[in-house]
């Protein structure tokens, strides 16, 4: 168990391809424990294992450790584990401002599903349909994207009325 | 008969710039066409393009401009124009977004802005980002324009990949989406 660093932006890792993970096992617990003791002290609610620099698709959800920001709805699972995640469906649209840990100076508006669909394997190797909405679905898409080497930045196509820098996080 | 001026102004940002500035034109009579400001670093910049039917109207706001220049350490100058070049153009072609993200090194606006320029692509916009949080700094670049034909679009992209990698930064270059509904 250990809180690994975050691979900040402009780290070559974060658009890089990444492989399905297919070892269940030890080395996975490891990871996902990595996952979430890094996402805990972190002021973020999702980490993909890109961003610690683990090219595999593997990612963890808790929007639950933060409180929702005024003016957000959000489903709320509590921690999750996404193994190999894919979207199945999406509906609805959402522009809320985006951050992320790995581009900590900006945000971003990025159209996003308000609804989504996936499928992921859990930490047995299990498939499972997962539903969220609203913020909770926001991280799952962008999780997602981590997972495909895209940062919200690669959905922005506006720089100058879409992108923002941030005082802090 | 009414005269077109473009005013530009840049200076430390502080609050009451802008109210100042578009305080003399109301009151000295003049109308704002149109306006772009914004904050770069820490200075405040504005350019803008307004109207005034009075004469000489350059020569009567000059006081008043002398005194923001002096309260708030303004660079401003202004100059007439004319109507053509006051108008808002709207392309006449398909726009494109040129998306640059990487680790920043010298040169990457000129050598970008030369490739696309040598591929008759004509830049409308340009916007720049650096970070410095990463362990090398990071740079964002965002360029909006359109190609003199449509086939520059195809032969630009059959070289994007070799002047990419030589230049060793992930470009983009994407028609913009419109939906005119």
């Amino acid at each position: 168990m250990a809180v690994r660093p975050i691979k900040i932006f402009p780290d070559g890792v974060l658009s890089s391809p990444t492989q399905p993970f297919t070892q269940f096992g030890p080395s996975l617990k490891s990871l996902v424990e990595d996952l979430f003791d890094t996402l805990y002290a972190s002021p973020g609610v999702g980490l993909a294992a890109p961003q610690i620099g683990v090219l595999r698709r593997v990612s963890v959800v808790d929007v639950s450790k933060r409180p929702l920001k005024k003016g957000l709805e959000s489903s709320n699972q509590g921690p999750l584990v996404l193994i190999n995640p894919v979207m199945v469906r999406g509906e609805g649209r959402q522009v809320p401002r985006e951050g992320c840990l790995s581009v900590p100076e900006f945000l971003a508006n990025v159209t996003r599903f308000h609804w989504v669909q996936i499928k992921a394997q859990d930490v047995q190797g299990e498939w499972r349909v997962l539903e969220a909405m609203g913020f909770e679905a926001l991280a799952f898409q962008h999780e997602i994207d981590h997972l495909e080497g895209k940062l919200f930045l690669d959905r922005v196509t506006n720089i100058k009325t879409d992108v923002f820098r941030r005082k802090m996080f | 008969m009414k005269n077109y001026y473009l005013l530009f102004a840049t200076g430390k940002d502080r609050s009451g710039i802008v109210s100042a500035v578009s305080e003399i034109l109301f009151k000295k009579g003049a109308n704002l066409e149109d306006s772009s400001m914004m904050r770069l670093g820490g200075e405040f910049g504005i350019f803008l393009i307004f109207t005034s039917t009075r004469k000489n109207f350059m020569e009567i706001v000059q006081p008043d401009f002398s005194k923001i220049r002096a309260n708030f350490g303004l660079t401003l100058a202004m100059k007439k124009i004319s109507k053509l070049e006051a108008e808002f153009i709207a392309p006449e072609r398909d726009l494109y977004l040129v998306k640059v993200m990487g680790e920043d090194r010298p040169g990457i606006v000129f050598k970008i802005c030369r490739f696309l320029f040598k591929h008759k692509f004509n830049i409308l916009d340009l916007e720049t980002h650096r970070t410095a949080w990463g362990k090398k700094p990071g740079y964002i670049l965002f360029i909006e324009g359109e190609f003199q034909r449509s086939q520059n679009f195809k032969s630009t992209q059959r070289a994007l990949s070799r002047f990419q990698a030589a230049l060793g930064v992930k470009i983009n270059i994407d028609p913009i989406p419109v939906g005119a509904i």
